[in-house]
């Protein structure tokens, strides 16, 4: 196993126009604004933040749904930029993704076998639709579906089914890398932890690596080997799960890990809440300095005009200022 | 659904042996399947309305057809001395004021009407389907000229076309269609861009630019194949819009060359004996209303049966 | 007496493909300033539970003779009154003055070309005799119970002008208006951020704490319970499986139901990563629900008994009972 990490994100930042019309001031929403982080083989990398931090558009910079405006992509040690025609499609075959919504990511007129057959027709990986049809069944069972399932409509599942059909796709070609983009946020409790334990399963027999976007801590703690906090836009603080989950450093972390609700009534009546005052603010018109500076109750003048340098704490890298060496 | 009073049962102790897995029924699938189109059919039938529009059409379709083939009478064959007769045994419809049977000459205007619909729908069906496809699919800039291209030829008024059109190029069928074409393509254009426009960033078609799919097969395969719904409804619509046009352009006297019994033209015809022989002037106007009728009938009939969030 | 007494609820939906039981047999009781709340998944039933209470059933929605729902004394079952003109007169004194209801998406509830002045003062006046400034004094000091800041200068803002969070503060305060004696919320923070969640939940618990409203909160996230609730009920499958006080609910679990979803939800405080365990298989189909207990496809305990016959009701205590063939003695007996 190399020791070079399977995906290197440089100092990437994707912005989008939203300016109104031809005369009016440029509005420019940074979603991500200047991210850096690694993946190993073989890793969860799980990424969480609130509304607006900005994970998902990162998610989908790496799969190259969107083209950051600055930075750049290394996959397998080859930056991913500027890659077309047979470079990309080979691209695509070793990162898939799998999408939050399993009522919109299939596609509702096509059966489930030609969703999972879909992309092994563009990747031409069998000759023959038997072959392929073989392969689909076998995708089936491994994601936990009864084989004449083939045969049906999206519409005529479960949400975590869909959900399970949606990793199978992903599978199809066979990828070395998948970003699961908030896979497990629109299902119900008891079915999370069966797609949980699935994406799991799978990791271990195919050798995955996996980036895991989702805004429930305590998951994303339970699946990821090292955690990355977003802020808007910002990565503030990251690490090994446990000692991001167990011991934050970032006071936005602190401040998102005290605000989970406990499954537990002793401990969640007593608990005492970090107060996060104010709302986030908007990605269009971020803060100059530290993006935590406007809700951060140690935020000082330095934090409001300058960005922090990541820090190594530990295994840990933090954004922040108070721990500036 | 009141439940038995659990108390006044008596189990036996085998009941309360573990249940084996097979006898459970975890994996649920909520309805048996159907293909796509046996589906959609079913749910048309369902629907009484399209149904009966269904009828007409298909009845007007048969008649225009074969009523002019096996009629006694030409269509154009003029009989003075039978003018204006009301209903009868042998003309059933009636004759107009030259003595020529309206039943006839209805059906007969039912071959030209409808073919110059479905011909110029089925026209800005392709057409549109290209434009608006790539203009909603690539967006940007190229939407952005598309689009104001668009706005362009609309913002003259048809008619301006129409006739310079059938000035240039005559009053036959095939310039009459041509004329229409025009600028009604535009309708189907923007329809199919504004649906490409939505459904380009649902995640389905999101996942197939993912797996690798190429841009043509994202926008035929996944985009235009979900547009079906209003792409329907659009084309049905565009049928009577087709019908009007050619109606109220021979109304207008630029019509077709005057020998064509178009609807348009048989309208046009008994305009003024609407005081004298009204039976006359309801033929045309009936059929032209229930033509219409049906069509959209049949359009939202089909718009429901492709939905796939109905039942 | 109990301020809120349902018993024997059921409710159905007439649909295309035939019957769908929604409720079904479904009895509990709320009383004056506690916090009761519902969990369960999709399907479970919950919050049509509370749609037939207050009187929102949709139109093809029918409520069984059976079933009995009083409310602070008076009979408010939709199968008791003569005609439906009636029920809904009785209903509409009821809902915003008395009785309350939260929704979870913020963003429709509220209508978006209406001043939030307009929709504060909307119940005031509706049920009460106040003049339209007493109402405006009211709706500045609601905005300042739910912690809105500046709410002079904010009152003739539009919905769209606020944050999610905010707005659903607004709606909070909506609720409150005409000081109910009973809240029902409506999964109010599961479309917010936990950050925003948190602080809205906390605003909840002062409501719970300063005055005397009894709060019905619906949910599927397990911590929120754990915070809020005095006594939790859990729903599957159209029944209440178990229900008792918070402390018996998440120590001393004893339906497998219950049991399971605690099983499956990652334990905060476990830093070894021991694996979930998650319930297989989905939740039923409520157009043909199985014969006997709902869960019996998914459950690990189940018995030939489990699917054929309707477990009965188990009493522990006062507060904690629960339906499930595995209490009936002649279980017990072989233990």
């Amino acid at each position: 196993m190399s020791e070079q990490p399977i995906l290197k994100v440089n100092n990437v930042k994707t912005h989008f126009d939203v300016t109104k019309g031809i005369f009016s001031p440029k509005q420019i929403v940074k979603a991500v604004d200047g991210v850096t982080f690694e993946v190993k083989h073989n890793e969860t990398f799980g990424l969480v933040g609130e509304s607006g931090c900005g994970k998902s558009t990162l998610g989908r910079t790496i799969v190259k749904l969107y083209e950051p405006v600055e930075g750049n992509i290394e996959f397998e040690g080859k930056d991913i930029s500027k890659i077309k025609g047979d470079e990309l499609k080979s691209f695509r075959k070793n990162v898939q993704m799998i999408f939050q919504d399993p009522y919109a990511s299939l596609n509702p007129r096509m059966t489930v076998g030609e969703i999972i057959k879909e992309p092994m027709i563009i990747h031409n990986i069998y000759d023959t639709d038997e072959e392929r049809e073989a392969r689909a069944v076998e995708l089936l069972k491994i994601v936990g579906l009864k084989p004449d399932h083939i045969r049906r409509y999206p519409q005529e599942f479960s949400g975590g089914q869909r959900q399970r059909i949606g990793v199978a796709r992903a599978l199809a070609v066979d990828p070395k890398f998948i970003v699961c983009d908030e896979p497990i946020s629109a299902l119900d409790v008891s079915i999370q932890a069966q797609v949980v334990n699935l994406l799991k399963n799978i990791q271990e027999e195919m050798g995955l690596s996996y980036l895991f976007i989702a805004h429930d801590l305590s998951m994303v703690k339970y699946i990821s080997d090292e955690i990355g906090v977003m802020y808007l836009g910002h990565i503030v603080e990251l690490g090994p799960s446990n000692d991001v989950y167990y011991r934050p450093l970032h006071p936005y972390t602190q401040a998102l890990l005290s605000a989970i609700p406990v499954p537990d009534p002793d401990t969640a009546k007593s608990k005492s809440r970090i107060v996060l005052e104010g709302e986030i603010p908007s990605p269009i018109n971020p803060p100059k300095g530290c993006p935590f500076c406007t809700r951060c109750s140690k935020a000082t003048e330095r934090c409001r005009n300058q960005v922090p340098e990541p820090v190594k704490v530990g295994e840990r890298t933090v954004w922040c200022f108070l721990y500036e060496k | 659904m009141s439940e038995e009073l659990v108390k006044d049962i008596v189990l036996e102790d085998d009941m309360f042996e573990v249940l084996p897995e097979e006898e459970k029924n975890s994996e649920f699938i909520a309805m048996e399947s159907k293909t796509f189109l046996q589906d959609a059919w079913r749910k048309f039938k369902a629907n009484k309305a399209a149904m009966i529009g269904l009828t007409f059409m298909v009845l007007m379709l048969i008649g225009s057809i074969l009523i002019p083939m096996f009629s006694p009478y030409e269509y154009d064959a003029q009989d003075l001395s039978i003018k204006n007769l009301k209903p009868c045994w042998e003309h059933p419809l009636g004759t107009d004021k030259l003595g020529r049977d309206i039943l006839v000459r209805i059906m007969y205007g039912g071959r030209v009407s409808l073919s110059i619909g479905v011909a110029t729908a089925a026209i800005n069906l392709f057409i549109g389907i290209i434009y608006g496809g790539i203009s909603g699919y690539v967006g940007g800039r190229t939407d952005m000229i598309m689009m104001r291209i668009i706005d362009i030829i609309y913002s003259v008024p048809s008619l301006l076309y129409v006739v310079i059109i059938l000035m240039i190029f005559g009053n036959s069928l095939g310039s009459m269609m041509f004329a229409i074409c025009l600028t009604s393509w535009i309708g189907m254009a923007r329809q199919v861009r504004a649906q490409v426009l939505s459904l380009k960033e649902m995640e389905f078609a999101l996942a197939a630019k993912v797996i690798g799919a190429s841009d043509m097969r994202i926008l035929m395969r996944h985009l235009v194949t979900n547009a079906i719904g209003p792409i329907i409804v659009t084309l049905t619509m565009m049928i009577p819009s087709a019908i009007f046009t050619e109606a109220y352009l021979s109304m207008l006297g630029i019509g077709l060359d005057p020998t064509i019994p178009s609807w348009g033209k048989l309208a046009n015809d008994v305009r003024s004996l609407a005081f004298t022989y009204p039976i006359q002037v309801v033929w045309p106007t009936l059929v032209i209303c229930l033509t219409v009728l049906s069509l959209n009938f049949i359009g939202d009939g089909l718009a429901d049966a492709f939905d796939i969030n109905k039942r | 007496m109990a301020l809120l007494e349902v018993k024997n609820l059921e409710t159905n939906f007439v649909t295309d493909q035939g019957i769908v039981q929604a409720v079904r047999n479904v009895s509990f009781q709320v009383n004056d300033g506690e916090v009761l709340g519902i969990v369960g998944e999709s399907g479970s039933g919950k919050s049509q539970t509370m749609y037939t209470i207050i009187g929102l059933l949709a139109e093809n929605g029918m409520v069984g003779d059976s079933s009995d729902i009083r409310f602070d004394g008076k009979d408010i079952s939709p199968s008791h009154f003569a005609n439906k003109k009636e029920y809904t007169n009785t209903m509409r004194k009821i809902r915003g003055n008395d009785m309350c209801m939260i929704f979870q998406d913020p963003m429709t509830f509220l209508n978006p070309i209406m001043t939030i002045e307009n929709q504060l003062i909307e119940p005031i006046l509706e049920h009460t005799d106040m003049t339209k400034a007493q109402a405006v004094e009211r709706a500045l000091e609601l905005m300042r119970l739910v912690g809105i800041p500046s709410p002079e200068s904010r009152l003739k803002q539009y919905p769209f002008e606020f944050s999610g969070g905010m707005r659903q503060r607004i709606i909070i305060a909506i609720a409150l208006a005409n000081n109910p004696k009973l809240i029902i919320a409506d999964e109010p923070t599961t479309a917010l951020d936990v950050t925003i969640q948190a602080q809205v939940l906390e605003l909840i618990d002062n409501i719970r704490n300063d005055t005397n409203s009894a709060i019905i909160m619906i949910t599927h996230d397990l911590g929120v319970v754990a915070k809020l609730c005095d006594r939790i009920a859990i729903m599957y499958g159209g029944k209440i499986v178990e229900i008792g006080t918070d402390r018996e609910i998440f120590y001393d679990p004893k339906h497998p139901y219950t049991v399971g979803l605690l099983n499956c939800i990652s334990n905060p405080d476990d830093e070894t990563k021991s694996p979930l365990t998650p319930i297989p298989g989905s939740p039923p189909d409520l157009l043909d629900p199985p014969k006997g207990c709902p869960f019996v496809d998914r459950c690990s305990k189940a018995m030939k008994v489990c699917k054929n016959y309707m477990p009965g009701e188990t009493v522990f205590s006062d507060t904690h009972s629960c339906s499930c063939w595995l209490q009936d003695e002649r279980v017990k007996k072989d233990e």
